[in-house]
């Protein structure tokens, strides 16, 4: 077994558990929404126990910790790692004709982190007051304010997130760097294509997030003020021991800055998926292959830059509003562009029904209306009405879950041939397709009903107190009934599993034909181990400078601004690192030896750490301190790693590329640490 | 389902709901022409073998896509888009943001602070003058932390969750927060302005026809999020103004003692009753809302 199938499919099979959960979790609240305050049934209220349903009815502050964890589950534990690290994991090495993954270790790594997170957030629902109940999105300064579930959150958030990095920097250095031959970046797949962006993006929008985690934690845990503002009132009491200063807006940004692109990272690998399921029926090629990978790096660019339509409602400027409105609806273009070439290339051929086919096509206009729907939200005039109802709801479940799931199934028909070595019954997937079909839309389609009646999400009683939400009792115990017979819908996809039949025998490296031709794009690609270390600095750049938004957002409008330690410690750091990175040209010197100045470094960072808590400046006292105290943190465990990466690598004689990688890495982190020191002496 | 719609009752409401009706219109004829497409597709391309590979043999009846057939499709895509956002979604979206130019009427200014799950509301009285508040002196009494030493401050009024308007003249409201991000959301007036704590936003807006409504909250703001629920009524301007002279009298009343709170007057004890009634309130909830709205339907 290679290694990308077994961690490919760990994640799958983990993943799957994840998505039972996020569903389970979801019955909860249906239950809770048809009926409010009507107990669940008695065995289920043993399980969840007194402290969050006595008498076996919800709880508020239960029902929140349920929203907040469906909605985590889902995206952070189940659909995004299962159209990622699982399928993408499995399908893309066959695809490109590699042998492997191209850095094993860091796959399972990967797994390791996203499975440790994952155990860490649903873990968090036995801690004292339970989950974390502010939302998925975490909004602060309810959050900051939360019980211990949500430092959970955060904790298991940066774990899974560094999972999704180091699954991110082993897919792209896999594409690039370990194709087989004749394998051209002209001939990729266009599945490969999707997993490519997507892995990207992962790489470059979570750091926004892991900055962002990073800082609540500061302020949960080290009583930093950088989410709270001045003069906080809470229950008719002014908060104590605060310093203040801080800005919840700032959260909002480094979210969804992250979060839009994790939409996205959620969309792509199902276009991948319905593209190659609809290329393997047809029998032929993509209509318009080209302009749908050019309109997938398009969509991947786009994604970056829309994440403020997301904060319409905060009182932002026209300006900023007209730009976020633009690049929202330029998203269209590229939209429209998949979406047409997929149907287009289903136009004119004979078609052979399939589970598989059926869930492809039937993604089609799922995600149409998903995406269609995200126009009126887009555009700040019809947002003012949408903001916060359950048209939202509507909108992003009709991508992600008839649309990104069905995909998934579709996938999962589609390749358990070649993947599991058995085929699933095609009779039982027809049992499996059509009612999934019905209750999804019938779970989904109220939604927009409700939300443009001017029914707000995350309500306890679904808004049973507000006249606007009067007379809709009975749609939404349809659409209750409808998720539990929905649930029930899954029995044939499990009796499928179950009675797969046993085709051949598994090739080892199922290798799709390529044309032998043209090699130069591949003979002259530079190899994983070259690609790895750019990916990894990619990466440490944008954490960096994302941390480092944070010191611009909240220095900005600050009349006072503390030193917390002399500077001159971080311009030691970064001359010293360096000397650790110009020692490494000088390739007979031991890479442990070289990493002793950049060891130094860490020394003074932490003097420096130690003389600032002496004078006083506690992440606590200031938020100046705080963001220093941060960004140093960050910078010196990221030096840490680097130099137990460089004296792991002395004991055997390393690779050239070992050492370029590390000269790379350590050469970024003195610049960092150059940039890091001049920011806070221009401060 | 009495409402598939909330009612337009503000000046700028047919404007947004405009952009919205439109923009329906266009992601239907997209989404209609493009599933038309699809269905065409599948139903000339369904093949009657049971079994075996794509039967190349047999065409289908559809001839080869022309190559210019995307691009027409996306251009039309994209015009939609253009003519939407440049003629409607934009003009409508600056015009919104305009603050009432006091020319046309002197805006009726009114302070709300947000916090966990009560809007605070807080008139200038019969001076336009707001006097001066300080957190300090918040207490059960004194929801605004009002100072009495303050001249202006003496025919100030100050009701929970109660927000009464004038038909015909713009209010521009004043949004605080003291704890958490609250979204003040008047559905009839199309008006959601997220209340972030450590800034002051503004909404405006003018009420054209008189009504009762409900105040909702649409960010969340912890467990009790869903019952952060005020009323706000539009009145005629005479009644309105015989309303807020009735208040500022009420103060004068020795015997009153509390600067807000549930008070003699019957809509302050009504908004109270509001505010108490959480889950419990569920079960006698059609009782509860011919109570409170009666007098609408």
């Amino acid at each position: 077994m290679t290694r990308a199938r077994t961690v490919g499919l760990l994640y799958v099979a983990t993943a799957l558990v994840f998505l039972l959960v996020g569903f389970l979790l979801m019955l909860l609240m249906r239950w809770q929404l048809a009926w409010p305050g009507a107990p669940v049934p008695a065995g289920i209220a043993a399980l969840l126990g007194d402290a969050n349903a006595p008498g076996g009815v919800l709880l508020p502050e239960f029902y929140q910790q349920l929203v907040a964890m469906h909605g985590t589950v889902m995206v952070f534990l189940a659909v995004v790692p299962l159209a990622t690290g699982g399928l993408g994991t499995l399908l893309v090495t066959p695809m490109i004709g590699a042998r492997d993954v191209a850095l094993p270790r860091t796959a399972l790594l990967s797994y390791a982190l996203y499975a440790v997170g994952g155990l860490l957030m649903l873990g968090s629902f036995l801690v004292e007051g339970g989950a974390a109940s502010s939302g998925w999105t975490s909004y602060p300064p309810l959050a900051v304010l939360a019980t211990a579930g949500q430092s959970c959150w955060l904790a298991g958030m940066l774990a899974t997130s560094c999972g999704s990095t180091l699954f991110a920097v082993g897919m792209i250095a896999t594409i690039i760097g370990s194709r087989g031959p004749g394998v051209t970046l002209a001939r990729l797949p266009f599945f490969v294509w999707a997993q490519l962006v997507s892995a990207v993006l992962l790489l470059l929008a979570f750091p926004a997030l892991q900055a962002a985690a990073l800082f609540q934690l500061m302020d949960r845990i080290a009583g930093s003020s950088l989410f709270l503002p001045s003069g906080l009132v809470l229950g008719g009491i002014p908060l104590q021991h605060y310093a203040g200063g801080g800005n919840p807006l700032l959260w909002q940004h480094l979210f969804w800055f992250l979060a839009h692109p994790e939409v996205y990272v959620l969309i792509l690998p199902a276009m991948g998926i319905v593209a190659e399921v609809i290329r393997a029926h047809t029998g032929r090629p993509l209509w318009g292959a080209r302009a749908m990978v050019g309109a997938v790096l398009v969509l991947g660019v786009l994604s970056m830059l829309v994440w403020a339509h997301h904060m319409f409602l905060t009182e932002m400027g026209t300006v900023m509003s007209d730009v976020f409105q633009v690049t929202t609806l330029l998203v269209s273009v590229p939209s429209v562009i998949v979406v047409g070439c997929l149907v287009l290339s289903l136009w004119g051929q004979r078609l052979k029904a399939s589970p598989a086919l059926l869930f492809a096509v039937a993604f089609l206009p799922m995600f149409g209306i998903g995406g269609l729907t995200g126009l009126p939200l887009g555009m700040a005039a019809s947002d003012v009405s949408l903001h916060d109802t359950y048209y939202v709801v509507g909108h992003f479940h009709y991508i992600v879950a008839p649309g990104t799931v069905f995909a998934l199934f579709a996938a999962i028909y589609h390749w358990a041939p070649t993947v599991l070595g058995c085929t699933l019954s095609t009779r039982l997937g027809y049992w499996h397709f059509w009612p999934t079909v019905l209750l999804m839309n019938s779970i989904f389609l109220p939604m927009f009903v409700l939300g443009l009646a001017g029914v707000n999400r995350r309500l306890y009683d679904a808004g049973a107190q507000y006249a606007l939400a009067q007379g809709f009792e009975g749609l939404q115990q349809y659409m209750t009934w409808s998720a539990l017979a929905l649930g029930v819908a899954q029995l044939p996809f499990l009796l499928a599993l179950v009675t797969a039949r046993r085709t051949e025998a598994l090739a080892e490296a199922p290798a799709l034909p390529f044309a032998q031709g043209d090699d130069t794009d591949v003979a002259s690609a530079p190899s994983a181990g070259q690609v790895a270390p750019w990916l990894i600095v990619a990466w440490l750049v944008m954490l960096v400078g994302a941390l480092l938004s944070g010191w611009v957002l909240l220095r900005t409008g600050q009349p006072e601004w503390p030193h917390t330690a002399n500077p001159w410690w971080l311009i030691a750091g970064a001359v010293l690192t360096g000397a650790s990175a110009w020692f490494m040209r000088q390739s007979p010197a031991p890479l442990a030896m070289a990493s002793l100045p950049a060891l130094a470094a860490i020394a003074m960072a932490l003097r420096g750490l130690s003389a600032a808590s002496e004078a006083g400046h506690a992440p606590s006292a200031h938020n100046a301190h705080a963001l220093w105290f941060t960004i140093t943190c960050t910078i010196v465990v990221m030096t840490v790693v680097a130099c137990g990466a460089a004296i792991r690598a002395g004991r055997t004689p390393p690779s050239a590329h070992y050492v370029a990688g590390l000269r790379l890495l350590f050469g970024t982190l003195s610049l960092l640490w150059v940039v890091f020191s001049l920011v806070f002496l221009v401060g | 389902m009495s409402n598939l719609w909330p009612e337009a009752a503000s000046a700028h409401a047919a404007a947004l709901d405009a952009v919205l009706m439109h923009a329906h219109l266009h992601m239907a004829a997209v989404f209609m022409l493009w599933l038309g497409i699809l269905l065409v597709a599948l139903w000339k391309g369904r093949s009657t073998h049971a079994t075996g590979a794509p039967d190349d043999s047999v065409p289908t009846a559809l001839r080869p896509v022309p190559a210019c057939w995307p691009w027409v499709a996306m251009a039309l895509v994209v015009a939609g888009d253009v003519v939407l956002l440049t003629t409607e979604a934009l003009p409508a979206w600056h015009a919104r943001m305009q603050p009432p130019s006091p020319q046309d009427a002197t805006p009726l200014e009114i302070h709300v602070e947000a916090e966990q799950y009560v809007w605070h509301v807080h008139y200038a009285g019969l001076d336009d003058r707001f006097g001066r508040t300080d957190p300090a002196r918040i207490d059960a009494g004194n929801a605004m932390g009002l100072d009495d030493t303050d001249p202006a401050s003496q025919d100030d009024v100050m009701i929970d969750n109660l927000l009464m308007l004038p038909q015909g003249r713009p209010v521009v409201v004043q949004l605080k927060s003291r704890d958490v991000i609250h979204s003040f959301t008047l559905p009839e007036m199309r008006v959601k302005q997220d209340v972030t704590p450590g800034l002051t936003s503004r909404a405006w807006f003018t009420p054209i026809h008189p009504g009762a409504w409900d105040i909702t909250c649409s960010q969340l703001c912890g467990a009790g999020h869903y019952r952060m629920r005020g009323q706000y009524r539009v009145l005629s301007p005479e009644a309105w103004q015989a309303w807020l002279s009735e208040e500022v009298a009420l103060l004068a009343l020795p015997d009153i003692g509390t600067r807000s709170g549930p008070h003699a007057h019957p809509l302050r004890a009504e908004a109270a009753h509001v505010v108490a009634r959480g889950l419990p309130g569920l079960l006698g909830r059609h009782y509860f809302n011919a109570l409170i709205f009666g007098q609408r339907h």
